[in-house]
């Protein structure tokens, strides 16, 4: 039953939530859902991994042979968990902003929150595909809607975007559909269809579900709507669609393509891989040179997905547990980057690196929270992002799926050391040196602000210094996606 | 202060480390940087992109010339269509 409250609870929080008028009600409304929904899902990792509880199966489109399938496994449970509290701290963070119509922007989120959720526990391709859709268009209306001056153009992009590649999972789920045995959606039937596809069927399948997923995640050359999108959209969206949304695409790929298509994913691992090499290194090249800060994020973001995706790739048990636990980390670190940026952009109505100087003098709390967030970004050792990208790094290292794994080990490597580069300047120029004119005015953060970026700090150090629970957590995925990944096996 | 000279310039300005990593890796890299910000970045990838959607557009305008309403235009059209139909059936699939 938690998988399913896991999604009704937003979404009838949601749909209730466009009745409502008042905006301190309306945000009211979406933070109890939200806190609602964070304790099912806080209750849903305290049962046993086996508990009855934690799956449904039941009829849905009988005549298609789908079903209402849900179920938490670890993954499952870690992803729900990430978007359970990433809501409320995203509208606790986002408090004192006032939107025309608060209660649509509030249930849009809310709805969001569903897709989300519902993307996360499917184990029916075809539920699958509806969700990844229902996150997808609240998304597009939030952004259309309460975004920047040129958001009508940034986010036509970002839905032409992820529309052609979401058409083209659905050309990949209809052909597997009619491959496998018993005609049904279900995962395990998709696991098992690999015995009936040729490598050939299995190499261009293959790319019309990375391409989906890259899409999303977003991979080079996919990677243009990003920037745009998360600079015109409102703040708690970006934080949404980089914090949550991104994890879908790394999401589809380790559930819905390694373990299905194992012979695609091993004939097409090194050109995928050097996709993301290559990107990671140029997202953070043009990274450095960006004087506005919500593309600088941007940009950071997509240096970093790039290198769970390569880790996805290497087939490693210690790139795959590296993944999984960077999963959360980046959620829970870009939302404090992105809460600072939104801090300083309401306070001074500029993001100009440029423009801004000496905060740190004016602003010290906000200051030490933000480098804090800042080195958990470069993945400095005690933080939570060095767990995860040391064991990414040691997983593509050690990687025999690939012959090229040295050379993506030290391509990957370099990012790390540009990533400090372009942080530790942001830094330097926006908090420290002289204040300005524009700056000498500025007051330290509120009380719900410290309270948003404390908790992202605990938990980057708590997470930096203990990740043992979040590898139980994710053990038993790990195994299994990687012995269903083994080609060999075939 | 005296200006130092010789060796001793050297070692005031600590071997020129700072200035050789300067000249070797930060222009460099700055210079690279910019070239994929402002040329591939914008020119090359997003041309790309928004090159489709134009071209999309373009050719959809032009094809939307096509309905005139014109009942005998569409029967011209319908004719043209069997003639060549009938000939890739005459000389092409034998």
């Amino acid at each position: 039953m938690v998988p399913l409250f896991l999604i009704l609870i937003p979404l009838a929080g949601g749909l209730a939530g466009f009745f409502i008028k008042n905006s301190n009600n309306a945000k009211l409304w979406s933070l109890l859902a939200s806190v609602i929904t964070l304790l099912v899902s806080v209750t849903g990792l305290l049962l046993n991994k086996d508990n009855t509880h934690l799956f449904l199966n039941v009829e849905w489109l009988s005549s298609l042979n789908s079903r209402f399938s849900v179920g938490l496994d670890g993954m499952g449970q870690l992803l729900c968990f990430l978007t359970a509290i990433g809501f409320p701290v995203i509208f606790i963070a986002t408090w004192r902003e006032d939107y025309k119509n608060a209660g649509n922007f509030h249930a849009l989120m809310l709805l969001s929150q569903a897709g989300l959720m519902g993307v996360f526990v499917s184990f029916d391709a075809l539920l699958f595909y509806f969700f990844w859709e229902l996150a997808l268009i609240p998304v597009y209306f939030l952004c259309s809607q309460w975004g920047g001056e040129k958001r009508i153009q940034a986010t036509f992009k970002f839905f032409i975007y992820t529309f052609l590649g979401s058409l083209m999972m659905l050309v990949g789920i209809i052909y597997i559909y009619f491959h496998t045995k018993e005609h049904s959606f279900s995962l395990a039937s998709f696991q098992s269809v690999r015995a009936v596809l040729s490598s050939h069927d299995q190499s261009w399948l293959f790319w019309l579900f990375f391409v989906a997923f890259a899409i999303k995640m977003p991979i080079f050359p996919f990677h243009t709507w990003q920037p745009d999108v998360y600079e015109q959209s409102p703040p708690a969206a970006t934080m949404v669609l980089s914090g949550i949304m991104v994890k879908m695409g790394l999401f589809g790929v380790i559930r819905w393509l390694a373990p299905v298509l194992p012979l695609g994913t091993w004939l097409w691992g090194d050109t995928a891989s050097a996709l993301c090499v290559t990107g990671m290194i140029y997202a953070s090249l043009i990274a450095m040179q960006q004087d506005d800060l919500k593309r600088l994020v941007a940009y950071s973001s997509i240096a970093h997905i790039g290198l769970m995706c390569l880790a996805i790739f290497a087939t490693t048990q210690s790139g795959m547990q590296g993944v999984m636990i960077q999963l959360f980390n980046h959620g829970i670190n870009i939302i404090g980057l992105w809460t600072v940026v939104y801090l300083i952009e309401r306070q001074f109505h500029t993001r100009k690196i440029s423009e801004l100087g000496g905060l740190a003098q004016r602003a010290p709390v906000l200051a030490i929270l933000l480098v804090i967030v800042s080195l958990a970004n470069i993945a400095l050792p005690l933080t939570n992002a060095f767990i995860g990208e040391f064991l990414m790094f040691n997983g593509i290292y050690s990687s025999v799926a690939t012959q090229y794994n040295v050379v993506f080990t030290v391509a990957a490597a370099v990012c790390i050391i540009l990533s400090a580069v372009y942080m530790l300047n942001m830094i330097q120029k926006v908090f420290y040196g002289d204040s300005n004119p524009l700056t000498s005015k500025a007051r330290d953060i509120r009380l719900n602000e410290k309270f948003v970026l404390a908790l992202i700090v605990m938990l980057i150090l708590a997470i930096g210094v203990y990740p043992k629970p979040f590898f139980d957590l994710t053990k038993d995925t790990v195994d299994t996606i990687l012995s269903k990944m083994n080609y060999k096996l075939l | 202060m005296e200006e130092a000279r010789g060796f001793g310039k050297i070692l005031a300005n600590k071997w020129y480390v700072d200035e050789f990593y300067e000249a070797v890796i930060v222009r460099p890299l700055n210079a690279f940087s910019k070239f994929l910000n402002e040329f591939i970045e914008k020119s090359v990838i997003d041309g790309i992109v928004n090159g489709v959607g134009r071209v999309i557009q373009y050719s959809s305008r032009q094809i939307r010339l096509l309905q005139s309403g014109q009942v005998g235009g569409y029967v011209l059209l319908m004719v043209i269509g069997i003639v060549i139909l009938f000939l890739v059936q005459l000389f092409l699939m034998k």
